[in-house]
């Protein structure tokens, strides 16, 4: 996507942090300027015509501020520092926060930041107040994978609104961006497949056979006390047996992408599949060519897998 | 302020080589906030918190917390008194002023969570009756960071209601020769400095102390870098913290004999009010590495 | 987004507008285009989705300002105009500065704004070049009266007085100026009677060019005359002298032509000349002495006595006896006349008219009486405007000073001008049109006068209207005075000198926004402490990322122990000052500041001691 005019001659400025000066301000009347100039233009030549002095004056007073106004607009910028964050992950297709820490001794009006390749809406708009503060200036990429958003522009034509100040600079930090989430089928390994499964859980219902779902018989110890004793064994064949219980878990599922589905779009299904089986706190793992994720749940597990999908070899 | 003095001195007496946590100690006393020694087990945890409370003249308890210690072991019982053939309230050991709480990590959850509830409201609920904790209270809690074994990590929500974390760490050489040949003072030896009262009075001192806005701006931009994913940090820091920071600070400076805080007083008390808050229980790759990250991170030159 | 406080400032100054149109001309079709301006305004604010849509909104009320301004160009008026002008760059800020900041915030940013705009505004007024309206003036509804190609007493009945400027002379002093009474300005000849109106006689051959006046000897007096627009083409002048221009022309009545088209301002220099103009002795033509013969009966009937009985100088003493005899009357709304015998009918009748019914009537009667005579048209008296601030003085002649007066044909003297308005009311010529109706309330009405109690007030309101509007006639002719005087043979560089100035203007106002941007001083002792810092910079000492001013301190004066009194006494007085409560440090205060500007002296001196020392020792700091 080619920039608008006159951001497409700018050189670009990379860097970790990046400071507006007047290296780094452009600035050239708005809109509304050039608007207001052929207003005074009007003012001017009835002030003329009507030999009146009010309106000539008006002009000139339409003209010097608009004269001054540059000067003030790009005061409000000037000074502004700007460093990188680093950024958190987010899905791809989602408006996604890029933080940009402004630092400032002054207060800056009317501020608007928005990356250049970003469509229409969206933008962080707001004033900084003096002091350390985080813009959170929205974008939405399109693709997985470690994405820079491209260029930011952050401009302002406060406090007149005659001229149009902004600087452009390239952020560096690039944000983890996992594939979309996008339902449909995966691959289970190592896990029965539907019909299959509904066998095995009846025959597991049938083995727990009776009020208590032990799992194991050790031999019982006199401190393990009465409660854990298998009486049924005991009748049964006369040796003491302590039961071991554990907890009916379902077992991990073990994810892989569909090799039926062109790759990004199982990816974007995987995606899917794990935030959903993340949020009802079931336990997964993952397999993606030759790298494996163990089973795991929480929050630390959902991270690894989705950044193993974000930066799986296409 | 001499009183006070006068308490560091007497505690350094007893706890050798540690000036700088002796100093962070008193300093979270007077700002009336709770206090977590986190070390290995023998560099003098215990001994800090008793000299401390003795050096103020505090009526303290001791519990060691263990594994089957039950909420009603530290707020009181109601019993059924046989004489006067009613129920009568029964106060445990959270009824004092201050309550050391040894090894808090062994106590089952149930039963650290009726702990916080105390400090967090100064008083306590029991059997539907609450009854007012005295003033002031204040709960030393260590814990032993090393041995995981059969203990309940305090979650981070519970953390936040300390205001500082001290680790001990290994006196250095001298000091540890001085302990060895036995010129450490005897805590029994210590009398009180200072009285509880004097302590309350402190206390309202150190609240107020001035907090400029140049100065709350500069907590004010910590608070935000650590909640702006900015930097390596964990958790970000609550306002709790943030109050807590601000009460710390005036502590320090009241210590310090001023009568304003400046930001190198935030600075001192940063690492030991925030740390804790800012690894969530999960120690980062160098000690205070987050807060010294923070620190580093805002413009202390106000 | 809109902020509601822009929109409630655009209503404000859109009431402010409205009351102004309310006072204005509704006659004049700017008025309406006004109105239609600001009911757009209105309408745009009322739907105002956008800010676009209020921006827009804006510029119209500013257009409107504008043309109301050129309708009510007075104080008072000013005034409201400064304060909706205010209002409006009120609401532009308000939108704009992204909501922060109340009402009082933004008039006082507004307040600001304007005045540093001041410097800028006055260079503007004063260097750009004054133009002349580019279309005829009648389309902006300013149709001034005072003089026209024909002469109708009789069709007149009240006259308009039009206060605004006609010309002016400028002399280098007054005494260079004929006295008061011999002010007669003459512009056009009217040689032509139908028994109702005079007309001037379409023009007979060319006119009779100029020989090229003789270089005036240095020091000769010369006039400088600026013309307002006016629909004759003939310029005003005293009747003798030689114009600069050698385009300019003289018609045998008299009568001065240029090169210019009628409808524009028009400057222009006479020399004195010692020899009498040529006009005064070319003969009469034999329609100098036709009078419609049978068109005023009455009044031939009694020329007809003279001619048989006086000779032609005793005619013209019999006509003044006549004026001075009759009670007649001067007033500026004379009963209408008719349209038959008007002659007859003013001077037997009704006797009350002005300059017009004299100069007619006076003149039919010369004619009739077998002398040779033609009204002139032209301006009678003027103020003198002494030297002010744009330039020397002049002599103010206004559209009311239009006058009409006659000339005879005395065959020894050549055209002699006679004024029968004298003769009836001495004092209109002498003293102007105020005196001349000394004691005629009605008016005198027409010449509004206030209430009694309101009459030093109103003279006071008056007086600094005067100066508002001496202020505001700075106009081409001024400019062209000023530019004199300042640049003298610089003319040409005007420009460069605007440009310069408003450079010169641009920093200034940029210096002062600076210095009235809203610093605490607690942003002053900032900027104090930074100042002191970077003396340390050429010494490798900065503070590190995160560093406190006493670590850095302590830092510094471990590796430099030259430093640690001026750091120390920095870090102490600074700190007091910054972080201290004020009800406690107050009274130290300015102890505290000096003792910061001392600290920072001393630095100073420190760090370019070292500086000058070759510099082994400083290394770079090591990290925290």
């Amino acid at each position: 996507m080619r920039e608008p005019f006159p951001d497409r001659l700018i050189r670009r400025h990379g860097g970790a942090s990046h400071r507006l000066g007047l290296r780094t301000l452009y600035i050239l009347p708005s809109g509304f300027g050039w608007l207001w100039l052929l207003s005074c233009g009007v003012l001017f030549i009835l002030g003329v015509q009507g030999s009146s002095h009010g309106a000539l004056l008006l002009a000139y007073l339409g003209l010097g501020l608009f004269l001054l106004a540059p000067y003030l607009t790009q005061f409000n910028l000037q000074g502004l520092e700007l460093r990188c964050g680093s950024p958190a992950p987010g899905f791809a297709g989602d408006v996604l926060p890029y933080p940009v820490q402004a630092t400032s001794r002054d207060q800056r009006l009317a501020l608007g930041a928005r990356f250049r390749r970003c469509e229409g809406d969206l933008a962080w708009n707001g004033s900084l107040e003096p002091g350390q503060q985080w813009l959170a200036v929205p974008w939405r990429p399109s693709q997985r994978g470690l994405q820079s958003p491209g260029r930011l522009r952050l401009q302002s034509s406060a406090p007149l609104g005659l001229f149009v100040c902004w600087t452009l600079w390239d952020p560096p930090a690039p944000q983890l961006v996992y594939p979309a989430r996008r339902p449909g089928p995966v691959l289970e390994l190592d896990r029965p497949q539907p019909r299959e499964r509904h066998q095995a859980e009846a025959g597991a219902d049938a083995q727990a056979g009776g009020s208590d779902h032990w799992r194991e018989l050790t031999p019982h110890r006199p401190e393990e006390g009465l409660a854990r004793l298998a009486w049924k064994q005991l009748a049964r064949s006369g040796e003491r047996y302590a039961k071991r219980f554990a907890d009916p878990r379902p077992r991990p599922h073990l994810l892989a992408p569909d090799p039926a589905l062109p790759r990004e779009r199982a990816l974007e299904h995987l995606s899917a599949r794990i935030w959903q089986l993340a949020a009802s706190g079931e336990s997964y793992g993952l397999v993606l060519g030759n790298q494996t994720i163990a089973a795991g749940s929480g929050s630390a597990q959902l991270e690894r897998c989705l950044a193993a999908l974000a930066l799986a070899a296409p | 302020m001499g009183s006070l003095h006068q308490v560091l001195t007497q505690i350094n007496g007893v706890l050798l080589g540690k000036h700088d946590q002796v100093r962070l100690a008193v300093t979270c006393l007077v700002a009336g906030g709770h206090l977590l020694i986190e070390d290995f087990p023998g560099v003098g945890k215990t001994t800090l918190a008793e000299a401390l409370a003795r050096s103020f003249g505090l009526a303290f308890r001791r519990v060691h917390f263990t594994s089957d210690l039950l909420p009603a072991d530290l707020s009181g019982l109601r019993l059924f008194d046989q004489q006067l053939g009613q129920f009568r309230f029964e106060p445990g050991p959270l009824f004092s002023q201050v309550l050391l709480a040894d090894e808090i990590n062994r106590a089952s959850p149930r039963c650290q969570s009726a702990l916080l509830e105390a400090m967090a409201a100064g008083r306590v609920s029991v059997d539907g009756t609450s009854h007012e904790l005295p003033k002031p209270f204040c709960v030393i809690a260590t814990q032993n960071g090393l041995d995981q074994a059969g203990t309940s990590p305090l979650p981070e929500s519970q953390l936040d209601r300390f205001a500082m974390r001290l680790s001990l760490g290994f006196p250095p050489r001298q000091a540890e020769a001085a302990l060895l040949a036995g010129k450490a003072t005897a805590l029994d030896g210590l009398a009180a400095v200072i009285a509880a009262e004097e302590l309350v009075e402190l206390q309202q001192q150190a609240s107020r102390v001035a907090c400029e806005p140049p100065l709350l701006d500069y907590v004010l931009d910590l608070l935000a870098a650590s909640r702006q994913g900015g930097l390596a940090t964990g958790t970000p820091l609550s306002p709790r913290a943030g109050c807590g920071l601000v009460a710390a600070a005036q502590a320090w400076a009241l210590l310090e004999e001023r009568s304003y805080v400046v930001p190198a007083d935030v600075q001192a008390v940063f690492a030991a009010v925030a740390e804790h808050r800012l690894d969530g229980g999960r120690p980062a790759q160098e000690p205070g590495g987050y807060s010294r990250q923070l620190l580093a991170a805002v413009e202390a030159i106000r | 987004m809109i902020e509601p406080l822009a929109r409630r400032l655009q209503i404000l100054s859109l009431s402010l507008l409205a009351l102004q149109l309310l006072g204005s001309d509704w006659a004049s079709p700017l008025c309406w285009g006004s109105l239609t301006l600001v009911v757009m305004a209105s309408l745009k604010l009322a739907k105002a989705q956008r800010p676009a849509d209020l921006r827009r909104g804006l510029l119209a009320q500013l257009i409107a300002l504008g043309v109301l301004a050129g309708l009510n160009p007075n104080l008072g008026p000013g005034l409201v105009q400064a304060a909706t002008g205010l209002v409006l760059v009120a609401a532009l800020l308000a939108q704009e500065s992204g909501g922060g900041g109340n009402l009082r915030q933004m008039l006082n940013r507004s307040v600001q704004l304007l005045v540093v705009c001041l410097p800028l505004l006055v260079l503007l007024f004063l260097f750009i070049p004054r133009l002349g309206p580019p279309w005829p003036q009648a389309e902006l509804g300013r149709g001034r009266t005072g003089l026209s190609e024909q002469l109708d007493p009789g069709a007149i009945a009240q006259l308009a007085l039009d206060p605004s400027p006609a010309l002016r002379i400028s002399p280098a002093q007054e005494q260079d100026l004929p006295p008061a009474d011999q002010r007669y300005w003459r512009v056009r000849v009217l040689d032509r009677f139908d028994g109702q109106r005079w007309r001037a006689a379409p023009a007979q051959g060319p006119a009779q060019a100029w020989a090229p006046p003789a270089p005036a000897p240095p020091g000769a007096a010369q006039q400088l005359w600026l013309v307002e627009p006016s629909p004759l083409s003939a310029l005003p002048w005293g009747g003798s002298g030689v114009p600069l221009n050698p385009q300019i022309t003289s018609t045998a009545k008299g009568e001065l032509l240029g090169p210019w088209q009628t409808r524009v301002r028009r400057s222009y220099g006479l020399a004195a000349s010692n020899q009498p103009p040529a006009w005064q002795r070319q003969a009469p033509a034999r329609s100098d002495l036709d009078f419609a013969a049978g068109s005023n009966p009455q009044l031939e009937a009694l020329a007809e006595g003279w001619r048989q009985q006086l000779a032609p100088a005793q005619r013209l003493a019999a006509a003044q006896a006549l004026f001075q005899g009759q009670p007649f009357r001067y007033t500026l709304q004379p009963p209408p006349l008719g349209d038959v015998a008007p002659l007859d009918q003013f001077l037997f009748a009704s006797r009350a008219g002005f300059c017009e019914h004299f100069a007619s009537a006076f003149t039919g009667l010369m004619r009739a009486a077998a002398v040779p005579a033609r009204v002139v048209v032209g301006y009678q008296g003027g103020s003198w405007v002494p030297a002010n601030l744009w330039g020397r003085g002049y002599l103010e002649v206004l559209q009311q000073d239009a006058h009409a007066w006659s000339e005879v044909w005395l065959a020894d003297q050549g055209w002699v001008r006679i004024d029968p308005t004298a003769w009836v009311a001495p004092a209109r010529i002498q003293a102007g049109l105020r005196s001349g109706l000394a004691g005629q309330w009605a008016d005198l009405g027409l010449l509004s006068q206030g209430l009694p109690w309101l009459r030093p007030l109103t003279r006071s309101w008056t007086n600094l209207d005067l100066a508002w509007n001496q202020l505001l006639r700075y106009d081409q002719f001024s400019q062209d005075q000023l530019m004199q005087r300042w640049l003298g043979p610089f003319r040409s560089w005007q420009g460069l000198v605007l440009v310069l100035g408003l450079a010169l203007a641009l920093a200034l106002a940029v210096w002062i926004l600076g210095l009235l941007r809203p610093t605490p001083r607690q942003e002053q002792q900032r900027r104090r402490l930074d100042r002191s810092l970077s003396r340390l910079a050429p010494l490798n000492l900065v503070p590190q990322p995160g560093e406190s001013l006493p670590a850095f301190c302590r830092r510094a004066a471990a590796q430099l122990p030259e430093l640690a009194p001026g750091l120390e006494r920095l870090q102490t007085s600074y700190e007091r000052l910054r972080f201290a409560p004020r009800g406690q440090e107050r009274a130290r205060a300015l102890e505290l500041a000096r003792s910061l500007g001392a600290a920072d002296r001393e630095l100073a001196a420190a760090a370019s001691r070292l500086g000058r020392r070759p510099v082994e020792r400083l290394q770079s700091p090591e990290p925290p």
